[in-house]
């Protein structure tokens, strides 16, 4: 892996038209800016995993599951 | 042509019924190709059932009819993968995860499912930075409905 130390404001580039950005240095995290193209989808990645192990338990086993969905949204008036 | 599906048995459908997703649900790779059946009669609540495995079955919700105002943002890049000319022509859903504890029940509001009715595309888009939550439960939805309608 690539390591490069920056201070605030410094850029990176990844190819020609991706910019990195350090735009904020706490205790302990960092907040940094990403200037990409559109069409490059930019996540979390513990974001991706989450939706990943959720889509899997959502996955309905159970009938009587979608009965108890069907009940409480009922019962929220929808 | 009929599709085996988990909790209605063989059901009968048309190619047009079949929604396509660019990109696999993620953890169900491979499985492309889904239908919607409605589960109740304002169509709020719906099976989203996987037409190559019949194993694979979701509940999906449309998130408008839990929090009122849910404005999502649709990335460019999701537009370009389905071709969608217009918002209107967008068909959004968020997939409930229920639990036995029906007040464990979450809606992933923060990865809708977003259908192109014009060509019946779809992908699971992921909403970074939307302060919507892959897990929202139904108990503070009360707070998010009120809070996004002021």
């Amino acid at each position: 892996m690539l390591v490069l130390t920056r201070k605030r404001e410094e850029v990176i580039m990844i190819g020609d038209d991706i910019e990195i950005i350090v735009t904020e240095i706490g205790d302990d995290k960092v907040k940094i800016g990403i200037n990409a193209p559109k069409h490059l989808k930019i996540f979390r990645k513990e974001l991706i995993k989450e939706v990943s192990n959720t889509n899997v338990e959502s996955s309905i086993k159970d009938k009587q599951l979608v009965d108890k969905a069907k009940e409480l949204l009922e019962k929220r008036h929808i | 042509m009929k599709i085996n599906t988990k909790f209605l048995g063989e059901i009968e459908c048309t190619e047009e019924d079949i929604v396509v997703f660019v990109e696999a649900i993620s953890g169900f790779p491979e499985l492309s190709k889904y239908i919607i059946i409605q589960l109740n009669d304002d169509a709020t609540l719906n099976y989203l059932q996987s037409v190559d495995v019949e194993e694979v079955c979701f509940v999906i919700t449309q998130p408008a009819a839990l929090v009122g105002n849910y404005d999502i943002d649709i990335s460019e890049n999701i537009v370009d993968r389905l071709n969608l000319l217009n918002a209107e022509d967008a068909l959004v859903f968020s997939i409930l995860n229920i639990k036995d504890d029906s007040k464990l029940m979450t809606a992933n509001l923060a990865a809708p499912i977003i259908i192109n009715t014009k060509n019946n595309k779809a992908i699971q888009g992921i909403l970074e930075g939307a302060g919507y939550k892959v897990k929202q439960g139904f108990s503070n939805l009360e707070e998010l409905a009120s809070a996004s309608k002021e």
